[in-house]
């Protein structure tokens, strides 16, 4: 495994190479002049603007640009500067952009992909039924729907029509105002207590696998673990004193989450459905029945956990893909993470913040496949990235 | 019990929310499109100058200003004018021992930093050095207000007087030097100093992280979450606090600030008044929300989270129908102070032929495009100042093609392209006043017939008012037998086109806009059609060389009397509405909304509109 890992990393250098240069060229001939915005302005004379080209280093032809930007990304990992925000690295933003794209969209797939895998097993067990064609028929039309006219109409309803939730932005300024408190350490702060109470439940759920024989005991505990850690949360963010401001940004990310997940859902429904369908027809699933398991049982312990492997496979891979689709959730909710980052950057023609952010895009794409690959071989025993034992089932 | 948990969570997270939201200070809260770049003010207003920089910047002061409204020179951090208005001639010379001119400013004693130290005089040389020493980096606002063609040196006499030199006796060194903002010596030079030992020392001054920018103005910095707002406090000891400015119809400026100062500019402050301004801040606070899309803001305001927006382009239509009529809110409608038009490539033939350009203006039928295919959204235009900037808009400018109907045009533009030796493979004709046949291959005077020619326009996605104007320039251009074709594409392609760095442009025809800068002194004119700013000199993309406009510009500039610069400037209008290197085509009125149950403008009547004043914060009274 650690050498397939090796060459996979070696690979990826390889692909991020040619990658960040397609996307360098791509944005360096584009029409963006970073210097345009200041022909608006008939103070400004043009040799201004053609110092601040000089200034850039856009006075040099295109092949030594781009030398020069991927020694400094290879070498000395230094992405460039903004040339609207001059001279902000570009590592600048996308460090503080991330946190905010991240807690939004991993909360809305991780919703999302719940609400698909239950919804998926509840109607693949009914096909055929009046549910299966009423969750399929919504589900697939909200799948398709234009997301901002969907985006905007959930705005007007949640937020203007029924006031429950603020309109836009991720925070409210008149609470945060003179507190001191910046975001960027909520949003790191909530990304570690997200991923401690991820591991604390994975602990207490392995552990009582392990150790634990009685199923009715099996379940008091791991649904203790979930009701402690919750707690363990709420009173860690209560205590910290940073509490209000968790709960702020949570009731911002309500309608964003809320348009995601509903927008999203249909497609992991329809997946996990498939899958359910596919795995029911097995010998195994028929003998369980034969024993006298009751239906919930091999739903949910038989079936669905088989059919589960195709949805972690695409919950992994989808969390790239919907930080690519950020820039219409972002710009819609004025939520100022990297996608919308990365649409300012094409619009007021700065390439290194777009090359920078689109390359680090890819970069967590490919990664996402790398750990997809590594996790379905944990998941799949069928599966082995050993030299010349790569097994079929 | 997982449930009731929640709940009690939410209960505690409302509880302290309203808790905290009790007993707020008096807040004027602003709807930004989007967030600031940056808060070091060398960045800020030079390369990374945005719109929204300048609504925030509320802390750096200037030695003279413009009066809100008029648009009156007045002076700010100075005390009194110039002491030579235009500056007289210097026994100093340059190193060269090219003739200099002078002229001295005194300040305000007691002008205060918002750190109690006060500003002095050697601020006022070290903002003045550090600009014209770092020029090349800094750029952008900086070197449009310094003029470092002109600005030579300025020099402390005492501690609340400057004397400046500068090398030509433009109007510039009023309209521009004056005007530039003044920064703290204090903490900057220290940081000045460091960036010169560095290998790239504007890259250092410019990158510097400024937590706390350093104000002498209405406002201090309060703080900001990055992408989310901005506050600026006021500023409790702001020199000029309880300003009291009244402006008269005869043109006098009376300015008091009791107990300090009064003094009068202009002539005698009698008769009507157009505006008595009260000048606070009379709001605790000014809080920024950003919001990335119109939309949002747009329904922000409309449920009171903000009581203004701070757009360049107003609202669109739609916004302002969804608000129109919405209690707690009014709307207002001002004129901009800029235009959109249409040029020709004068380096080629035939638009370098007066009559050929006349004649394409004589075929665009602006009052058919705003008010029948626009429904009004849009004004025509003919003279290049914008008719709400009442001092310098000639109103009797020759108005080609103005009231004249489709047949008459075309037979106009036929007999003026015959005038000037144009011929045609197929004539237009037209009878009774009607078109009856369709010019074809018009032939130049040299006897070669014209090629495809292209008009570049912006796409409907980002203007649509000029998309639809210039699909209509292209049928009726064709009509007359003129070859065009429309190519409606991106913004910055048309930028490209126009302005290829370093090289004459290549382009036949574009529609683009202007926004005019200053609104006191119109030398925009002179940028844009004197002969020596032909692009890559200068902004003069058409092309155009006319020794009369040249003649004209050049005295309006070098004129320090308005009434007579005045003159010069309707003789400017005269000569371009009849030379024609610009088709003005039209204007649209700015329209913007804010929540009158709420805030109380003092104003909302002024060209550019509210937006033009930056929403007006240090005149704004919140009334709730």
């Amino acid at each position: 495994m650690a050498k397939y890992i090796a060459k996979r990393l070696v690979q990826i250098l390889l692909v991020v190479f040619l990658y960040a240069s397609i996307v360098y060229f791509i944005f360096y001939l584009g029409p963006a002049d970073p210097t345009a915005r200041f022909i608006g302005n008939p103070d400004i004379p043009p040799e201004a603007r053609q110092k601040l080209a000089e200034q850039f280093g856009l006075n040099k032809p295109p092949h030594l640009q781009w030398l020069n930007y991927m020694r400094n990304m290879f070498i000395e990992f230094d992405l460039g500067r903004s040339l609207s925000s001059y001279p902000r690295p570009v590592w600048d933003f996308i460090i503080t952009r991330w946190p905010r794209t991240i807690v939004l969209f991993v909360s809305a797939i991780l919703i999302s992909y719940y609400l698909g895998f239950s919804l998926g097993k509840f109607i693949a067990w009914r096909r055929g039924q009046l549910s299966d064609y009423l969750a399929t028929i919504t589900g697939v039309s909200l799948w398709t729907v234009f997301t901002p006219w969907w985006a905007l109409l959930l705005i007007w309803f949640f937020s203007f029509r029924l006031g429950i939730f603020p309109i836009n932005q991720f925070l409210t300024p008149e609470l945060w105002s003179g507190t001191g408190v910046d975001s960027q350490s909520i949003f790191i702060y909530m990304i570690l207590s997200g991923l401690l109470a991820s591991f604390f439940l994975f602990l207490a759920y392995y552990l009582t696998k392990k150790f634990v024989v009685d199923r009715v005991l099996a379940r008091i505990i791991k649904y203790s673990a979930a009701g402690v850690t919750l707690i363990g949360l709420i009173v860690g963010w209560l205590i910290s004193g940073f509490g209000t401001f968790v709960g702020d940004i949570l009731w911002h990310m309500g309608v964003p989450i809320i348009t995601l997940a509903t927008i999203q859902f249909g497609g992991s429904m329809l997946l996990m459905r498939d899958s359910m369908l596919e795995t029911i027809k097995e010998d195994y699933i028929t003998t369980a029945r034969a024993k006298g398991i009751s239906d919930k049982q091999v739903r949910d312990k038989h079936a669905a956990r088989t059919a589960l492997l195709p949805l972690v496979t695409s919950f992994i891979l989808a969390i790239p893909t919907a930080l690519d689709g950020a820039m219409v959730i972002e710009i819609v909710f004025s939520w100022p993470g990297i996608g919308l980052t990365f649409l300012r950057a094409i619009n007021t023609g700065d390439y290194p913040l777009a090359v920078g952010s689109y390359t680090f895009f890819g970069l967590i794409a490919i990664t996402a496949h790398l750990v997809a690959d590594i996790i379905y071989s944990f998941l799949d025993p069928r599966i082995s990235y050993e030299e010349g034992a790569m097994k079929s089932g | 019990m997982k449930k009731k948990l929640a709940v009690i969570g939410i209960l505690a997270v409302i509880l302290i929310f309203t808790a905290s939201l009790a007993g707020q200070a008096k807040t004027y809260k602003i709807g930004l499109l989007d967030d600031i770049t940056t808060l070091n003010l060398w960045a800020g207003i030079g390369p990374d100058s945005t719109t929204y920089n300048f609504a925030v910047y509320n802390y750096w002061p200037t030695l003279y200003s413009l009066t809100d409204k008029t648009f009156q020179f007045v002076p700010y951090v100075a005390d009194g004018m110039p002491s030579d208005l235009p500056p007289v001639k210097s026994e100093e010379t340059t190193e060269e021992g090219d003739p200099l001119w002078e002229s001295t400013v005194k300040l305000h004693e007691n002008y205060m930093w918002q750190d109690g130290t006060e500003l002095t005089a050697e601020d006022v040389v070290f903002s003045y050095h550090t600009v014209q020493e770092f020029s090349d980096s800094l750029g952008g606002n900086w070197v449009a207000d310094l003029v470092p063609s002109i600005f030579y040196d300025v020099e402390a006499i005492d501690s609340h007087t400057v004397k400046f030199y500068i090398t030509e006796k433009s109007a510039k060194f009023k309209w521009g030097i004056l005007m530039m903002g003044l920064v703290q010596k204090a903490k900057w030079e220290h940081i000045v100093e460091e960036a010169k030992q560095q290998e790239n020392p504007g890259k250092y001054l410019l990158n510097y992280d400024v937590k706390q920018p350093m104000s002498a103005d209405p406002f201090v910095f309060g703080e900001r979450q990055e992408g989310a707002f901005i506050t600026n406090k006021k500023n409790e000891d702001w020199y000029l606090e309880g300003q009291e400015t009244t402006l008269y119809e005869n043109g006098a400026v009376l300015d008091k600030v009791p107990g300090k100062y009064e003094a009068t500019y202009y002539g005698e402050p009698e008769g009507d008044v157009i505006v008595d301004l009260k000048y606070g801040p009379h709001v605790d606070e000014v809080l920024f929300k950003v919001y990335k899309n119109m939309s949002a803001a747009v329904l922000a305001l409309q449920k009171g989270d903000i009581d203004f927006i701070h757009n360049p382009n107003g609202l669109e239509k739609g916004f302002a129908d969804q608000l129109r009529g919405k209690e707690g809110i009014t709307l207002v409608e001002n004129q901009p102070n800029g235009w959109r038009y249409m040029t020709f490539n004068a380096r080629k033939t035939p638009y370098d032929i007066i009559n050929f350009r006349k004649a394409v203006a004589n075929l665009i039928d602006k009052e058919f495009v705003t008010q029948t295919v626009l429904q009004g959204v849009a004004q025509p235009q003919y003279s290049v100042i914008p008719p709400a900037n009442t001092f310098w808009y000639n109103p009797d400018v020759p108005k080609i093609g103005k009231g004249m109907e489709r047949g008459a045009r075309i037979a106009r533009a036929v007999e003026l392209l015959k005038e000037a030796g144009f011929s045609w493979e197929k004539e237009p004709v037209v009878e009774d006043g009607e078109l009856t046949q369709a010019g074809e291959g018009l032939i130049l005077p040299s006897g070669d017939k014209m090629e495809q020619q292209t008009l570049l326009a912006p796409s409907a996605g980002y203007d649509p008012m000029r998309a639809t104007f210039a699909i209509w320039i292209e049928r009726w251009l064709n009509e007359a037998g003129i070859p065009v074709r429309a190519k409606l594409t991106g913004f910055n392609t048309i930028v490209q086109e126009v302005f290829p760095s370093g090289e004459a442009p290549t382009f036949d025809m574009y529609i683009l806009g202007w926004g005019l800068g200053n609104p006191a002194f119109p030398d925009f004119m002179y940028d844009f059609w004197h002969s020596s700013t032909s692009h890559p000199k200068g902004f003069n993309t058409t092309g155009y060389s006319s020794e009369r406009f040249d003649e004209a510009a050049e005295k309006f500039v070098g004129e320090w009397d308005l009434n007579q610069a005045k003159e010069y400037a309707y003789t400017c209008q005269e000569i371009l509405a009849e030379e024609v290197p610009y088709v003005v085509l039209f204007y649209s009125p700015l329209t913007e909304a804010y929540r009158s149950g709420r805030v109380e403008f003092q104003f909302d009547q002024a060209l550019d509109g509210l937006q033009g004043g930056y929403g007006y914060q240090s005149l704004t009274m919140v009334i709730e």
